[in-house]
């Protein structure tokens, strides 16, 4: 799966600061588009959008996101759209990963860090291709990274964001069961706007569950599995730019049962043996 | 041989001929294949010879040895079905491996095409 050049041992306590640029070495081409991707030199951060029929809103995410993040590679993973989507991104300068059929957010998140892992970049960041996340926020978040393997952009300090009924049980049970097994405050871990260093990089692309539920909930008890660190920054939402959120009360329902039943089944993972990452010593 | 067996020795019959047409079409892989065959071989050897049933299930303590077959046939087809699901998740997990690698070869190919697929 790698090659020599890439090969590097990852182990929890790197960060962007001292994980080197690894792919300078074999730069061969500062050209963005034209060559093998695995040649040029790769920006040490890269941004994922997974999007499914988003065609309306990710024209202006993608601009939003290359005039705030200008040093970051904008990669677009297109979950099988059956619109535009992946001509307007790419027509506004990301780089776009189209999957063949809809996979899920889990599964266009793997792809899209897979991309991450296989190029080298120091870190990565997810972002929603409806605007509803503010690319200016993005710098904070990858700034967390320097003590976590994992930065969470939690969105209850959003004026106006509030979550009643099921859903907010839901989000208050995670919230009290990751911070406990993760031995810090995270109260808002169902978030698609997080950072992810390399060591989570290389774990998350190869075992991120790419089901339902798998992109957050599991997500961190692999996490734990592999004794990642993860951290919460507070960020600032805005109103999505197309779509809304479903707030109808058996849809909530149904998400909080299945929350429960993929949290306590995903913890028979951190039963018996820990896992270590490749580099890390016996 | 009682009208039973026959009936009994027929069905497994079936299963097992059944199963050996779809290897010979390749339509089915020898590994889940073996674990049919077994079963159907089992089938038969019960049909035509009913005493082994009958003191396996006296040994267990069932009064009617048809409950201990209908027990054992429950136990042994839920197994099934859960070393199928294991099979589908593994297989689930190829193709979206694959998907990935296809996405990734063609982003290094250029140009997206309008509707993904």
């Amino acid at each position: 799966m790698m090659d020599a050049g890439e090969k590097r041992s990852l182990r929890r306590g790197d960060t962007v600061a001292n994980v080197a640029k690894p792919d300078a070495e074999r730069a061969g081409s500062q050209e963005r588009r034209g060559t093998t991707p695995d040649s040029r030199r790769a920006a040490s951060l890269l941004v994922v959008c997974p999007a499914f029929n988003e065609s309306e809103s990710v024209a202006a995410v993608v601009a939003e996101l290359r005039s705030a993040v200008p040093h970051a590679d904008v990669l677009v993973v297109d979950d099988g759209s059956t619109d535009a989507t992946a001509l307007v991104a790419e027509r506004a300068g990301a780089r776009i990963l189209q999957l063949s059929f809809n996979v899920g957010v889990g599964g266009a998140l793997r792809a899209g860090l897979l991309l991450g892992h296989r190029e080298g970049y120091a870190a990565i960041v997810q972002c929603d291709a409806d605007g509803q996340h503010r690319a200016s926020e993005i710098p904070a978040l990858v700034d967390a990274l320097s003590s976590a393997d994992i930065v969470i952009g939690e969105r209850w300090t959003t004026a106006g964001y509030v979550v009643r009924g099921p859903r907010r049980w839901a989000m208050r049970l995670l919230a009290g069961v990751f911070s406990r097994v993760h031995g810090t405050r995270l109260t808002d871990v169902t978030s698609g706007f997080r950072a992810f260093g390399p060591a989570a990089v290389e774990v998350l692309s190869r075992e991120l569950p790419p089901e339902y539920l798998g992109d957050t909930i599991e997500a961190l008890v692999i996490a734990r599995a592999y004794s990642l660190r993860v951290v919460q920054v507070p960020v600032q939402m805005r109103e999505r730019l197309a779509g809304a959120p479903s707030h109808r009360p058996v849809r909530a329902a149904l998400y909080l049962a299945r929350s429960v039943t993929v949290l306590f089944l995903s913890m028979l993972r951190l039963v018996g043996r820990r896992r270590r990452l490749p580099g890390m010593p016996a | 041989m009682s009208r039973t067996s026959v009936v009994g020795a027929l069905g497994a019959l079936l299963v097992v001929s059944s199963v050996v047409r779809l290897i010979m079409r390749g339509r089915l892989r020898v590994q889940y294949a073996a674990l049919w065959l077994v079963i159907g071989v089992a089938v038969a050897g019960i049909a035509v010879v009913p005493g082994v049933l009958d003191a396996t299930a006296t040994s267990l303590g069932f009064t009617v040895p048809a409950n201990f077959l209908f027990f054992a046939g429950l136990v042994l087809l839920l197994l099934v079905g859960i070393h199928l699901s294991v099979a589908l998740t593994r297989a689930e997990d190829h193709v979206q491996r694959l998907a990935e690698e296809v996405a990734l070869l063609r982003e290094r190919m250029g140009r997206p095409d309008r509707h993904s697929g």
